[in-house]
């Protein structure tokens, strides 16, 4: 991943963290805040209800024992406390007094409970009003719910009794009004609530009996569970109503009981908070984030565009210019202006690699040096061992011409023979020294290195498989599509030699001989190993210096070779052995053209790099 | 019980038939008391009430009284259906006693009397009934100084104008009623009890009448006079009795003084020559209107409430009432609301009970 | 003698004023105009176009029966409109009409010069309005009878010729629903009704006639009896929910059908009442059943008014009218016009259970206190406007 993706990346992980921390930590206030606005909404419409219906209460009562108090009332209640009294005559008259104090419930109703006069229900004169008769201080109890039978069905009232007595005779007055929804209208409702009433008129659950300020409710029988649950056990409860699978539609209703003379439930107040404000303000926010989270990635794309133009590109300078270095082009220079750490990161970049440069000329120096001592010591080595019986030889042909003359003969004819022989070996060893130091410069073209594989161990199998020895299986894993490389056929072909015969040599008692080719990120691989007696640690360290070697037979130079055939190729090879298991050779070739070690002109990196970001 | 031996068997003999006959002419008095048509329905009754009922049965009698008849007329009745029941082997017993029970009510339709008894064993119950017609309702005078008789001359369909009796003036001696109404002059004549016409003669009018004709009957002139028509003759001799239309009659109203009570005159009045002692007698007339039963009271001059008379109640409005020719009674035309006849009385004034 | 006499006239002149009570003023008087209210509205006093209700054919026939000069046995009215005891002088249909006297009636002509009858006009209006003296003549429903006598207004009642009467429409077949109308007959409180709704205007009923006209009413039972009522009831296996209908333009049978409902509801049985709007009105509540929508209607209140104070005769029609309501096939009729055969008759229609007789009413006039001889009419009569007259020392 390029500076830039990280940039961008981390810009946007960071945008968007933020961006999801504020996003959750704005909802999360607003919905407490929300919560806690409808609390007091649902504390003050409550204290509101609780309030207006004290005050129609206070208002029932009022009117009630202001009827109890008017004169026809009274004269009503003294004609009424008369022996044989005429009850008929006042039959109609509470529908008419009703109607002038505005209430919705009238009852004139004598000392024996027998109701004389009914505004709401006029045809159940006569019959008993019993409970109005019991003994209780009506003054003092003020208003109450209560519920009524009327025509049309039980109804929920709000009730005064006032009592006017003569004598020993009773009148009592019973007057007040409907809950309904018109107590409902006027009540002042904040927006997004709304109050329900549930009269408790029935046995059971009904439908039709919760009721809002227009009338009847929309899918009431949603309603049921907390109706019966305060049913059950009247007491302030809340509960969550889902009307669809929208979760703006919920709204959450606290209920509140309302409760008549004796204690028992006959309403339900249901303040209703709907869930949409909030929710569709959640939405927002979250939309909000999500649209903030989108410009900011928009931005973080300019802004990584921007900063890859001022912060990276001066990077991505370093990082082709490491990059030329790796690749062996020690000779780049970064062109990076600017005073900053990036600037002087790439001056001392630059510094860097001329030293490389500077260093590797010593080091080159100095390993020619060095390798020519190495030469100059094996090849003096070397040169010696034939150098020493030639030098033995003629010393026996002195001394045999000094001291035998009658075996000078022969013993100049072993010695001659000795001298040919050990000529011959010196021959050899300057004639492959000639050939190591004689090391053409690889011609590179494209080559499949899979093939040149191929061929060398076509070349070997008869070897492979010699009468005499123990048999070597070679076991090739070649990589499909293994892309061309730039190199020297030739050369490949005795490096790839040089191993097999080595890896052979390493395998006297036969074994398998594995080889290995894969494409490995701009390289590709060869491995060959076996499975011969291995190597130590100081024949591995030691294995490709010319002349080294631990066989009994060979010159030493073949490693060295393959290792000087690798080095022109720009590649790399590494070796891996195990005493007892093998040993393993890993060439590393890489497919791009090597560039030329000698060259000593500084690449800078800028050009290439500004010309691969205009690519 | 000493008593007893002390009566011969002849005497209590005696005393029987005399109860019986007691009996028997209480039922006879009782029976008498009654128009025969209603002594022969509480017989239908009884002959009803056996019908539905067992002649071994005992009956437990309970009446009641639904209509107009008098308790008196009740008890009457009682003890007549009483006895009927008795002849048909019904025996009348206490109710704790009685095989079945025998209400019997004397109820009142629009037609008259229905008289139903409902019969009831226990078990089924029977309910039989007759009717009866309603006679009209006598006068009774409350005990006072002065008391007034009214009997009743005529009564027909349409409105008697005015009427007048010539009291045994016939050639065969026959008294003769004459009766004007919108539309004739109508003679009868008495031999017995009973009226009969003699003569009728049409009255024509140029006009309808009006709805509230006025008119008069001169005896001793001998004229008959309407608003707009007069007969004249010799009201002995009807056949001598002509009448013509009279266009020149300028006020259909026939004049009369009237005198104020309370300051509202009131024109329907008599004055009666003395009966009692020198006080003119003054018969006025009730203060209701034309649609109400109505009566005739006699003041005597002086304190009122001294010299009232009880009063004679009508069954309707008096329409006329005129001092007849002797000044010692007055004629008195009025209506029956209930038959809606028209009824000519004569009225008149005794002295005491 | 005769100053004797005048002298004697004007002490009784001067005793009478101390003894005898008011108005004395007895022989009619001519002239004046009869101000008349009614609830009707009549739109035609042609024969041929039909009322559109029954209370504009009552008014109608009122109106007839002062306009011709006679009415046939069939009811009809016979002769010229006009050759009765008044003529039409001014008409606006619907809304008011001026009767002038005719001179040549033949029973003579009537009193007042001129009636004025102004229609439509609402019973509470009506009774404002005697009681205003804005009006000399109006009829007052019955249970507005003692209030308007206490504000002062002269009311003349009849005798009761009306009767109110529940029927149920639809028999049924089963015992169940005989059982059902049984404890309905036995709930209705109609001392209640009488004495309430009624005002005390009014008797309880149990026959098809009333007691001043058959004498045999009261063999019909009135009693309420609740407890019989709860007792069949629990005989019942059904739930039975019934409708009671009324007419929605009657307040009084509305009062009557609720509290029939309640007397039925205390004896357990679920009785709705309902108003049935008839054509041409307006429905009063919004539950009234209006013309022409299907509603099942069990029973309804009929109010029926006696053709005739003869008992046959009335038994007679309303037998004629109920019978078919009430889905009797060929209703008994009274054989004779004795007493039996009418409560024989009476009694089997009675016992059907399909009719039941709840209350008779009378017929309620408020009159003016200037106008004179005024006379109930009976149960087949109309208004005797003909021969009242105006007294113009109570002038309005």
């Amino acid at each position: 991943m390029t500076f830039r993706s990280k940039l961008f990346v981390n810009f946007m992980l960071a945008l968007l963290l933020s961006v999801a921390l504020v996003t959750a930590g704005v909802t999360v206030a607003t919905r407490r805040a929300f919560d806690e606005l409808n609390r007091q909404h649902t504390d003050a419409l409550v204290e509101q209800f609780q309030r207006e219906f004290d005050r129609r209460g206070h208002d029932v009562l009022h009117r009630v024992q202001g009827i109890a108090e008017a004169e026809p009332t009274v004269r009503m209640a003294i004609d009424l406390s008369r022996p044989n009294a005429d009850i008929s005559v006042y039959v109609n008259d509470a529908h008419g007094v009703a109607q002038s104090h505005q209430l919705d419930f009238l009852d004139f109703v004598g000392t024996d409970g027998s109701i004389i006069s009914s505004a709401e229900w006029s045809a159940r004169f006569g019959y008993k009003m019993e409970w109005v008769t019991q003994k209780e201080d009506w003054a003092s109890r003020g208003s109450f719910l209560m519920r009524l039978d009327t025509q049309e069905g039980p109804a929920l009232a709000l009730l005064a009794v006032a009592a006017v007595r003569v004598g020993d005779k009773d009148l009592y007055v019973v007057g007040g009004e409907r809950l309904g929804k018109e107590f409902l209208a006027s009540l002042v409702l904040p927006e997004n609530m709304r109050a329900l009433l549930y009269l408790n008129l029935d046995p059971a659950f009904q439908p039709v009996n919760l009721i809002d300020s227009a009338g009847s409710v929309a899918e009431a029988e949603r309603f049921e569970p907390i109706i019966e649950r305060e049913r059950a056990h009247p007491s302030a409860l809340t509960e969550k109503i889902n009307w669809t699978f929208d979760a703006a539609s919920a709204e959450i209703f606290h209920a509140i009981p309302k409760l008549g003379r004796q204690n028992e439930l006959l309403g339900v107040l249901l303040i209703g908070n709907s869930q949409r404000t909030v929710v569709t303000l959640e939405r927002h926010i979250l939309w909000l984030a999500i649209g903030v989270a989108a410009i900011g990635i928009l931005f973080g794309l300019f802004l990584s565009w921007w900063a890859a133009a001022r912060v990276t590109l001066p990077v991505r300078r370093l990082a082709a210019g490491a990059r030329e270095v790796s690749d062996g082009n020690w000779n780049t220079r970064v062109a990076v202006r600017g005073t900053d750490e990036i600037g002087q990161l790439a001056q001392s970049f630059n510094r860097m690699t001329q030293e490389l440069v500077d260093q590797r000329e010593r080091l080159i120096q100095a390993e020619r040096v060095a390798a020519w001592r190495e030469v100059a010591r094996r090849l003096a080595h070397e040169l010696k061992n034939p150098l020493f019986p030639l030098q033995t030889t003629v010393e026996n042909l002195q001394r045999a011409s000094t001291q035998n003359p009658d075996q000078f003969e022969e013993v100049f004819r072993e010695s001659t023979g000795i001298l040919l022989a050990e000529i011959e070996n010196l021959k050899i060893i300057v004639g492959r020294f000639s050939d190591f130091a004689k090391m053409p410069q690889p011609e590179l073209g494209p080559v499949d290195l899979n093939d040149i594989v191929r061929n060398v161990v076509k070349l070997f199998e008869a070897q492979f498989c010699a009468v005499g020895r123990p048999p070597i299986t070679p076991e090739l894993h070649l990589g499909e599509n293994l892309p061309t490389i730039q190199a020297d056929t030739t050369l490949l072909h005795r490096a790839i030699e040089n191993l097999i015969l080595n890896a052979m040599d390493a395998m006297p008692a036969g074994g398998i001989l594995m080889m290995r080719t894969a494409q490995n990120n701009g390289n590709v691989d060869f491995e060959i190993s076996d499975t011969g007696v291995g190597l130590t640690r100081e024949e591995a360290d030691r294995i490709f210096t010319p002349y080294y070697t631990t066989k009994q037979h060979g010159t030493g130079l073949g490693l060295a070779i393959v290792q000087a055939i690798v080095a022109d190729h720009n590649g790399r090879i590494t070796v891996e052995s195990e005493m007892g298991v093998g040993t393993a050779f890993h060439l590393e070739l890489p497919v791009k053209p090597p560039h030329h070690p000698n060259q000593t002109t500084p690449v800078v990196v800028a050009q290439e790099v500004e010309k691969k970001e205009e690519a | 019980m000493r008593l007893l031996p002390r009566f011969s068997l002849l005497r209590a003999s005696v005393i029987s038939a005399l109860l019986v006959f007691a009996g028997v002419s209480a039922r006879a008095q009782t029976t008498a008391q009654f128009p025969s048509d209603w002594t022969n329905a509480l017989g239908s009754l009884a002959d009803k009430i056996a019908a539905v009922t067992k002649r071994s049965e005992s009956l437990s009698l309970a009446v009641k009284n639904m209509s107009s008849l008098s308790a008196a007329d009740v008890g009457g009745l009682h003890d007549v259906l009483v006895t009927d029941l008795a002849r048909r082997n019904r025996r009348i017993t206490k109710e704790s006693l009685a095989d079945a029970t025998l209400q019997v009510t004397f109820s009142e339709s629009a037609d008259g009397y229905v008289w139903i008894a409902e019969i009831l064993d226990g078990v089924k119950e029977n309910v039989v009934m007759v009717s009866v017609t309603a006679p009209n309702q006598k006068t009774s005078g409350r005990e006072a100084p002065l008391t007034l008789h009214r009997k009743l001359i005529w009564e027909q369909a349409s409105r008697i104008v005015d009427f007048g009796i010539l009291a045994d003036s016939a050639s065969d001696g026959a008294s003769i009623l004459i009766i004007l109404d919108a539309g004739k002059l109508s003679f009868y004549k008495s031999p017995d009890k009973d009226w009969k016409l003699a003569r009728e003669i049409t009255i024509e009018h140029a006009r309808p009448p009006r709805r509230d004709i006025r008119g008069r009957i001169d005896l001793q002139a001998g004229k008959a006079r309407l608003p707009d028509a007069e007969c004249a003759g010799d009201f002995r001799h009807p056949e001598s009795v002509t009448c013509t239309t009279v266009t020149a009659l300028a006020d259909p109203e026939i004049p009369r003084q009237s005198i104020a009570v309370q300051g509202r005159p009131v024109e329907d009045y008599a004055v009666l020559a003395p009966v009692c002692d020198d006080s003119p007698l003054t018969l006025v007339t009730g203060q209701g209107d034309w649609t109400e039963p109505d009566s005739i009271q006699a003041y005597l001059g002086g304190n009122p409430e001294n010299s009232a008379s009880s009063k004679i109640q009508f069954l309707g409005p008096v329409l006329e009432l005129w001092r007849n020719a002797d000044g010692k009674s007055a004629r008195a035309v009025s209506r029956n609301l209930k038959t809606g006849t028209y009824e000519a009385s004569i009225v008149s004034v005794s002295c005491g009970d | 003698m005769k100053l004797r006499l005048c002298l004697y006239l004007a002490a009784i002149s001067a005793v009478l004023v101390a003894a005898a009570p008011s108005h004395t003023a007895k022989r009619p008087r001519y002239g004046g105009t009869l101000q008349v209210e009614i609830g009707a509205t009549v739109t035609s006093l042609d024969p041929a176009v039909a009322a559109a209700n029954p209370e504009e054919a009552g008014a109608k026939a009122e109106l007839d029966a002062l306009l011709y000069d006679r009415r046939g046995e069939d009811g009809t009215f016979a002769g010229v409109a006009g050759s009765g005891a008044f003529r039409v002088s001014e008409w606006e249909a619907g809304k008011r009409a001026v009767l002038t006297a005719n001179e040549d009636y033949r029973e003579g002509r009537p009193f007042v010069d001129s009636v004025e009858i102004q229609m439509g006009r609402s019973a509470h209006d009506r009774v404002l309005d005697l009681e205003l003296k804005k009006t000399d003549f109006a009829q007052i429903p019955a249970e507005q009878a003692r209030p308007a006598a206490d504000h002062g207004v002269r009311v003349s009642t009849s005798q009761p010729n009306e009767l109110l009467a529940l029927v149920f429409l639809r028999g049924g077949p089963g015992i169940e629903a005989a059982r059902v109308r049984e404890a309905i007959a036995r709930c209705i409180d109609r001392a209640a009704i009488v004495n309430f709704i009624l005002q005390k205007e009014g008797e309880p009923a149990g026959g098809l006639l009333p007691q001043w006209s058959s004498g045999t009413a009261f063999l019909f039972s009135t009693e309420t009896s609740a407890r019989s009522a709860k007792e069949i009831r629990s005989q019942i296996s059904a739930s039975p929910k019934l409708v009671l209908g009324y007419d929605s333009a009657d307040r009084l049978e509305q009062s009557v059908a609720e509290r029939i409902a309640v007397n039925a509801k205390e004896a357990g049985i679920s009785l709705t009442s309902r108003g049935i709007s008839s054509p041409g009105n307006k429905p009063a509540h919004g539950t009234d059943i209006r013309p022409g929508e299907a509603v099942h209607v069990d029973a309804r209140l009929v109010r029926l008014r006696m053709l005739s104070p003869l008992p046959r005769v009335s038994l007679t029609a309303f037998i004629e009218t109920l019978g078919p309501m009430a889905g009797i096939v060929d209703s008994p009729l009274p054989q004779s016009a004795s007493p039996e055969d009418v409560y024989y008759c009476e009694r089997s229609i009675i016992n059907s259970g399909l009719i039941v007789p709840i209350v008779w009413m009378p017929q309620v006039y408020g009159i003016s206190a200037r106008v004179r001889d005024w006379k109930q009419p009976a149960a087949s009569e109309t208004w005797p406007l003909a021969g009242v007259w105006l007294d113009s020392s109570d002038a309005h």
